[in-house]
Order: structure tokens, then C-alpha cells, then sequence
């Protein structure tokens, strides 16, 4: 019987996987958070529990085809709605004790996911990881990244301790240059408006942006502002659905399928009594943020229409 | 004794001190290799020295023991590493 790999294992092991993956399929992929993070000095070093990449949207597909083959497994929740476009897709392996997240483009980005990473591209660096060197984002493109999934929970100050420490980073060991680096980083990927907080709290500007967003700006601030983001997306895509839709949203809303529910063993997915009360609950919470969620909605389509 | 040996270069590894697990790319279906005790000590050992005469040298340092203590469990191990593609060696 072969030995359980230990996450300290799995997540760099697993970078090498995904990276030989990519080389294998023709799709380029950069290795992105986890323990690139910590080499490049952006954050703290710790044990992560999962693998990133960001890959050419071109080659997405292929690469995950090419993980499916060596028996790694779309997890992902499908049908549920997003505030932004559904940006990854989750595998996981019977082996592996973590998930593999591959993403085609990462919210807070909003120019062309495509030209987006081709800028990434030519801009990488490299990584040693597992004793093999493998492709991934520059420092400073990376802790745009960070930063934006920082950003991501605003609204809810989840991870306002994160963001200030990166922050502190840029500033304490950055160059002026790097900063400055950022700043045209964030205009030529349509991130300036989603990385305003930060660059602020830097003492930079805001710039405009220097290319067209691909992206809603709109659908970003809701989801970086909401307080309640379980019920906002459901809100939003009823308020966005045409009439005759909307007894079949506010149905899937309220009574989803097993597999829709956050936490589920998606392989044993609850039935029964179990699930009914599963749903209940659910029902109990989202009645609970509604109100927010409301206020939420109203107050940030009052905020873009200012 | 004076071949040149090195850990195969489609091989990714981990080193966690408790045990070295590695991986070979070139299959990516296959279970990892876990490599314990004196194997993980001759892996660790291929990281500085590229000779079969270097790598029972570093070994027996490694133990305090005698060349001619290690080099025969050496050789073995070898054989079986070439074998599962763990290493590679040239003359």
C-alpha cells in the first residue's frame, strides 16, 4: 500500500505536476500564491493547502483535459452565480491531500484575460520548486495578485491583516521603481480601480486605465464591497434575469440542488432528511443577510450611477 | 567507480528530513517513491558529489563507517534507482 503524501509534500510535488502538465499539453502556466509567495518575500512563510496557476485562457481547456487523464477531478460547484465571471475551476486526486485551482483569469484583472496574460508571460520569472524550475509570476505582478485577492473581501475586512502586510512589504523592501512598477501594472490590466486601496495606502496614484476593461468595473465592487456575498450573486442575477426566468432562479436560490451547497462531500453529497435540513438552514441564513445583501445592492449601483 | 551518477533531472523531490518523496514526471499516474534511512541519505549525498567512488565516500562519513562498509549496499541501491528512474549514470 502505497504512503499518504503530507501537504508539505503534495503542494510542491503538486506545482511540478501541473507545470509538467502545461509543458506536456503546449499550454503556457504560471505558478502563482502558496509557496511562491513566501520566496518572493511576499508574505510570511506557511504551509499551504493547495496549488495555484493561472494559465493562458487559450490552453485552459487542454490543461484541464490533460490533468483529468492522470485522474485529477473537476470538484468545482457549477450553477451557482458568481458577481464575477467564474474565473477557476477546482480539481482534486484520491492521492493528494490538497486541491489543485486552475485559473483562467483572476478577478480584480479586468482587461482582456488573454492579453492580460500574455503581459504576465512576458514578464515571468522562475521558481525552484521540487528541484525543478518552474515558470511563474514576477514579484511585483504577483503581489498585484495577492493584493487583489486581499481585496477580493474588502467590504468584509477578511483579510485586512494580509493586505496590510503586504503593503508593508512594498513599502519597507520594495525600490521606488518596483512601486512604480505596480502602478503601470495595474493600468495595463485594468486593476488600477480594484488596487485603489492599496496604491493609496502606498502613497501612489491611481491611474487611469490604459486599456479597455473586459470586465465589468461594477460587478467588481459588488463582489470586493458586499458584507453579505452568499446572497448578493442571487439578488443581482434575479434583479438581472428576464421575467419568465426568475421563478427558476428564485427556485434554485432557495431549494438548490445537493451538490450546490457550500461543504458538501461532492463525492457523497447529503440526501434525505439531511439535505432538507441542510437547505433549511441555508434559507434561515440567507433570510438573515437579505437585508444587507439588499442594502449592499442599493447602495453600490448608488455609488456607480454617483 | 568513476562513473558519472545524478539524480534524474524529470525527477521532482521533496525533502521533508523524516523522508525524501519523489516523483517522476515522466509518469504522472505513477505513486510517489518514498526513500527513507540510508536511501534518503544517498540521495541527500548526490546533491554535492556526481562519482559512485565520491557518493560511498560521503555515506560512510555520513554513518562513520569503513568505504568497503557502505559500497556494496551502495551498488545495490543504485541498480534500483537506475531501474525506477530515479537516477541516471554514464561512463
Amino acid at each position: 500500500m502505497s504512503e499518504a503524501l503530507t501537504l508539505a509534500e503534495a503542494v510542491p510535488l503538486g506545482y511540478a505536476v501541473l507545470a509538467r502538465v502545461a509543458q506536456d499539453a503546449g499550454v503556457r502556466m504560471l505558478a502563482i500564491k502558496g509557496p511562491i509567495l513566501a520566496m518572493q518575500g511576499l508574505r510570511d512563510p506557511r504551509q499551504s493547502v493547495d496549488i495555484d496557476v493561472l494559465v493562458d485562457p487559450c490552453g485552459f481547456a487542454a490543461l484541464t483535459a490533460g490533468l483529468e487523464a492522470i485522474g485529477w477531478r473537476d470538484v468545482s460547484v457549477y450553477g451557482r452565480p458568481c458577481l464575477v465571471p467564474k474565473h477557476s475551476v477546482n480539481h482534486r486526486h484520491p492521492r493528494w491531500p490538497c486541491e489543485v485551482d486552475v485559473h483562467h483569469w483572476f478577478p480584480g484583472f479586468l482587461a482582456d484575460p488573454g492579453a492580460t496574460f500574455d503581459l504576465f508571460w512576458e514578464r515571468r520569472t522562475t521558481v525552484d520548486i521540487a528541484d525543478q524550475s518552474l515558470p511563474a509570476l514576477d514579484a511585483v505582478a504577483h503581489g498585484a495578485l495577492a493584493a487583489l485577492h486581499y481585496l477580493r473581501d474588502e467590504g468584509r475586512s477578511l483579510r485586512s491583516a494580509d493586505l496590510e502586510e503586504l503593503a508593508v512589504v512594498m513599502e519597507t523592501h520594495w525600490t521606488a521603481e518596483q512601486r512604480g512598477d505596480l502602478v503601470a501594472l495595474a493600468a495595463a490590466t485594468g486593476a488600477a480601480e480594484p488596487l485603489a486601496p492599496l496604491l493609496r495606502s502606498l502613497g501612489l496614484g491611481v491611474p487611469e486605465a490604459s486599456v479597455p476593461l473586459a470586465v465589468s468595473l461594477y460587478d467588481w465592487r459588488l463582489r470586493s464591497q458586499s458584507r453579505a456575498p452568499g446572497v448578493l450573486p442571487w439578488l443581482v442575477e434575479l434583479r438581472r434575469s428576464d421575467w419568465r426566468r426568475r421563478p427558476s432562479v428564485l427556485w434554485r436560490a432557495l431549494w438548490p440542488d445537493a451538490r450546490q451547497l457550500h461543504g458538501v462531500d461532492l463525492a457523497d453529497p447529503p440526501r434525505g432528511i439531511e439535505l432538507r435540513r441542510l437547505r433549511l438552514e441555508r434559507i434561515a441564513r440567507g433570510a438573515r443577510a437579505l437585508p444587507a445583501a439588499w442594502a449592499d445592492h442599493r447602495r453600490l449601483r448608488g455609488d456607480v450611477r454617483g | 567507480m568513476g562513473e558519472h551518477i545524478t539524480r534524474h533531472p524529470e525527477i521532482a523531490w521533496v525533502d521533508t528530513a523524516e523522508r525524501i518523496t519523489a516523483l517522476r514526471l515522466a509518469d504522472l499516474t505513477a505513486v510517489p517513491m518514498i526513500l527513507r534511512g540510508s536511501a534518503a541519505d544517498i540521495w541527500r549525498a548526490l546533491g554535492s558529489v556526481h562519482t559512485v567512488a565520491a557518493l560511498v565516500e560521503a555515506v560512510a562519513d555520513v554513518y562513520g563507517l569503513d568505504d568497503e562498509h557502505v559500497a556494496g549496499d551502495i551498488a545495490a541501491w543504485l541498480v534500483d534507482a537506475v531501474e525506477v528512474g530515479l537516477i541516471t549514470r554514464a561512463e
